[in-house]
């Protein structure tokens, strides 16, 4: 069986290389096919990522300041750890969660994982070509009608034509927006125009991997249980999924692990109860985080 | 998710698509300016400069085939040049290849060139310009031209993530340009000084080639072979300038 999946690889592979054409990864991606064949397989493995910023002291942001800066000697630089020698595995069929306070890195090692950073230090592998990368309304724009932007929209995603003129009326019934498509969405609720995002986003057939930025909170609460289902569904269709979320419900409901970053540090991988009760045990005390309890929820 | 070369053309088209619709969606004409605005320009100009033309072409004529193609270079770099900046949020969520928001506002430029064509063919019909085989060398012209604007436009782009101050030195290039690439009137009342220097501008052999394939119907070897050097090399040094500093880019953005 095992053999089968690596046969399909180097096949979708081959397929992909000549695509890659036209899409550069700017940095090595590590091929998995040489991977060990082990019952668990490795899908993601981050090994001592480290993601360096460099962050001008001073803001300068022209030539003319630039000079004055640099002759008056005042251009420093402080290095801003946004990650720091994070290591995790991720395995065939998991759901991990990732959490942590805001700023800690959490969509920083989405971003490294599939593709759009590059790390300044350590290694991601994984296939990327099977990774997908769902955040909602990127690319909407407010300008244009409800139909324009699932067109827009899902061609940034990945869809052809033809798949989105197939799916279109599942989209928008998904959505339940079938009376507001030629609006324009500057017209529409915060809460439609994400129904219209998490539509678009799931439309297709799950990827192999899954990344979810922050996309299970979306809509009234008749919406989310709907989404969550979709969600599920695709976990169900055996697909990884690496999840970013505030709300420890849905943590603890749909992840067989969970990582914790806090301040680019990786503080706890384990099972999702005992990760997320320190967590919380965290923010209750008062003096690692100034959050006021009553922000607890 | 993977991107073919058939979806990288969808992506452009539907980012081209979105460019234009917001251009225009405020306005009751909307596209209709594309071909309104040459044809107000040109009646201006030709009010003020129409002595200035020599005899055998009519003024109006001559202005607009330049002008038609001298914009599609300087809106395409504008906006083009900006593209990375408006386009953040995408740039940093989303795997799409970077290049595609500077060529879709490349495109939306042609897109445009194509809709001012009309009022170029409107002035020709109405001035009874007699048309020959080498206008078959204008639209050779103005694929060089775009792709010759591709290489200047990813050059500005780049340069625009690290300084922003080159949008104003662009704005100031560009009025500088407009007016010593014989768009007003021809080379020939130029100072023999400037002439020579305006002859090797690319900007104005783009703009000439369609003027004497249209208008006089002839065109010149030695000036396709600089209209062909000029795209390739613009091409090729924006690219590369791109592809060395694109690491940069994303983390600046």
């Amino acid at each position: 069986m095992i053999l089968g999946n690596r046969k399909r690889r180097k096949i979708a592979e081959n397929k992909s290389s000549r695509g890659n054409k036209y899409f550069k990864d700017s940095f090595e991606v590590e091929d998995l096919s040489e991977l060990k064949e082990s019952e668990e397989e490795t899908v993601i493995s981050v090994q001592n990522v480290t993601m360096k910023f460099r962050v001008a002291t001073q803001n300068v942001s022209g030539i003319k300041e630039y000079f004055i800066q640099l002759l008056k000697r005042n251009i420093t630089y402080r290095e801003f750890n946004a990650l720091d020698d994070v290591s995790f595995d991720v395995y065939k069929g998991e759901v991990v969660g990732i959490i942590g306070t805001n700023g800690s890195g959490k969509s920083t090692i989405l971003k490294i994982v599939s593709g759009v950073l590059r790390p300044t230090d350590g290694t991601v592998k994984v296939d990327r070509k099977k990774v997908q990368l769902l955040t909602l309304g990127t690319g909407f724009d407010m300008e244009l009608t409800g139909r324009e932007n699932v067109y827009l929209n899902g061609a940034i995603i990945g869809y052809s034509r033809e798949f989105l003129d197939a799916h279109y009326d599942e989209i928008v019934a998904f959505a339940e927006l079938e009376d507001f498509m030629d609006e324009k969405v500057k017209n529409y609720s915060s809460g439609m125009v994400s129904r219209l995002g998490f539509a678009i986003a799931t439309a297709g057939d799950a990827a192999e991997i899954l990344i979810l930025d922050e996309v299970l909170s979306v809509g009234d609460e008749f919406f989310r249980k709907k989404s969550l289902a979709r969600v599920k569904e695709m976990i169900h269709g055996g697909s990884t999924v690496l999840l970013v979320s505030h709300s420890m419900p849905t943590i603890k409901e749909n992840c067989s692990k969970v990582v914790w970053i806090e301040k680019g540090k990786l503080r706890m991988i384990g099972k999702p109860e005992l990760v997320c009760k320190a967590y919380q045990q965290m923010r209750e005390t008062p003096q690692t985080t100034s959050t006021k309890a009553s922000e607890v929820s | 998710m993977e991107y073919g070369l058939k979806q990288y053309i969808f992506v452009i088209r539907e980012l081209t698509s979105r460019e234009i619709k917001r251009k225009y969606s405020r306005s009751v004409l909307g596209i209709l300016w594309s071909v309104l605005q040459p044809l107000l320009f040109m009646f201006v100009m030709t009010a003020v400069f129409s002595g200035f033309t020599l005899n055998d072409i009519s003024y109006p004529v001559y202005y607009l085939t330049g002008y038609t193609t001298w914009s599609m270079f300087s809106i395409a770099t504008t906006t083009a040049m900006t593209a990375y900046e408006d386009n953040k949020l995408l740039f940093q969520k989303t795997k799409l290849p970077r290049e595609v928001f500077v060529l879709s506002r490349d495109y939306t430029s042609l897109v445009n060139l194509g809709f001012s064509s009309i009022a170029l063919l409107l002035v020709l019909i109405f001035f009874k310009v007699q048309i020959k085989w080498t206008v078959v060398v204008f639209f050779i012209d103005v694929i060089f031209e775009l792709i010759f604007t591709i290489g200047i436009s990813f050059l500005l782009a780049t340069i625009y993530v690290f300084y922003k101050d080159i949008k104003f030195i662009w704005q100031n290039i560009i009025v500088m340009l407009v007016h010593m690439i014989a768009i007003f009137y021809p080379i020939e009342r130029y100072p023999d000084s400037v002439r020579e220097f305006t002859a090797h501008n690319p900007l104005f052999i783009y703009p000439d080639i369609a003027r004497k394939s249209i208008i006089n119907g002839t065109c010149e070897v030695d000036q396709l072979m600089a209209m062909f050097m000029w795209a390739i090399g613009a091409l090729l040094i924006g690219l590369i300038i791109f592809k060395l500093a694109e690491n940069s880019i994303i983390k600046k953005i």
